[in-house]
């Protein structure tokens, strides 16, 4: 016999990403995804951001990585919170990973939380984790073809970050060509150039970080002192 | 590379749909592939016969039938078909548009035997 289904096949991820997102909003706290290749920066930049958050802003991160606790190391210094979460054979987190983290953190008190996913440019795409935004690194290192070659990932991200830029000098990178293929995706997608290294852009991207948190959270938000 | 997650999660759910229907075989999955999702389709085959081995599903075939991505402008409510690299609006120029179809893998039907059902 024949059953008729029509479902989506990442439902069951799905359902559970809805239910972390209004945990999000009901605790008055704001989730971003960071996605990138290994080594793209997403640690550093995470060490230097919640550093440059506190005292006034609380930052909790989840971490996701095949192995080791490294980077759970790397940011415990600088974020209230950090949990890191194995994922073995799978290059992405799922949404019931989050849920499962969200048990170990006391939510009331966080105001950003951080999840730095697996390196990969495909699958963390797919697969929602009920963040808020999805914040897209891309570093000089990796080349100007890679918005062409991964459209998935851009066009799905809130905000490009174009990290490691003090190596302008060094690499031959094409700002403009990542900045067309960009435009021909999304043509009011947001890109700061940034550096871990030299500090650039990190005033932009913590402006822009405040202002998502304010929007996102709305009318429920905790009192944000600047 | 990202076929194997989606097979993953579409076995899954392929299971699940017999099992709530009383299926005690699954011969047939019949899926709705969105062109946006770029999927190779020899890579996910293979990876689903991969991951039905050792289930009821196994040696199942998947049947794929590929649809276009379509976008509508946020500016003129033009509705056209997307390319994989290349979102702009034919009209405006401009990427700003909203998916409405092409951008998921649907499961659509699954075939199997049900209990005291005569083949
Ligand atoms: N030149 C330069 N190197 C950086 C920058 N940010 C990170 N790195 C280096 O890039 C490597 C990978 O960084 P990491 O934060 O671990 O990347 P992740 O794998 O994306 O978390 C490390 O050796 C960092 O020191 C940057 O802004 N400029
Ligand atoms: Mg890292
Ligand atoms: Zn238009």
């Amino acid at each position: 016999m024949k059953i008729s289904v029509v479902k989506n096949v990442l439902d069951s991820n799905n359902i559970v990403a809805r239910k972390n997102r209004e945990i999000f909003k009901e605790k008055g706290l704001i989730a971003l995804n960071l996605i990138s290749s290994p080594g793209s920066g997403k640690t550093t930049l995470l060490q230097k951001t919640i550093d440059r958050l506190n005292p006034a802003h609380k930052s909790a991160v989840i971490v996701g990585d095949l192995q080791t606790t490294r980077d759970a190391e790397r940011l415990e210094p600088f974020a209230k919170e950090v949990i890191q979460i194995n994922t073995g054979m799978s290059c992405h987190l799922y949404a019931n990973q989050i849920s499962e983290s969200l048990g170990q953190i006391t939510l009331k008190e966080i105001d950003f939380l951080f999840i730095e996913n697996v390196g990969n440019m495909v699958c963390p795409g797919e697969f929602d984790l009920g963040e808020n935004l999805k914040v897209v690194l891309l570093s000089l290192p990796e080349g100007d073809d890679k918005v062409a070659k991964y459209p998935t990932i851009f066009r799905a991200a809130d905000i490009v970050l174009l990290t490691k830029i003090d190596l302008m000098g060094v690499l031959k990178f094409d700002l403009k060509r990542v900045m067309a293929d960009l435009e021909k995706l999304n043509s009011s997608l947001k890109l700061i150039k940034i550096s871990s290294e030299s500090g650039e852009g990190m005033d932009e991207w913590l402006n822009w970080l405040k202002a998502q948190r304010k929007k996102s959270v709305g009318v429920q938000a905790k009192f944000i002192p600047e | 590379m990202h076929e194997l997650s989606i097979a993953e999660a579409l076995v899954e759910e392929a299971l699940k749909a017999a099992e709530e229907n009383g299926l005690f075989t699954v011969e047939e999955v019949e899926i709705e592939v969105g062109a946006l999702k770029l999927i190779v389709p020899e890579l996910i085959q293979d990876a689903f016969r991969q991951m039905v081995a050792g289930t009821i599903a196994e040696g199942a075939v998947l049947k794929i039938n590929e649809i276009p991505g379509m976008g509508s402008c946020r500016n003129c409510k033009n509705d056209f078909e997307l390319k994989i690299n290349d979102y702009r609006c034919p009209i405006c120029n401009q990427a700003e548009i909203k998916v409405t179809r092409g951008d998921a893998v649907y499961i659509k039907s699954v075939v199997g035997q049900k209990k005291d059902e005569e083949k």
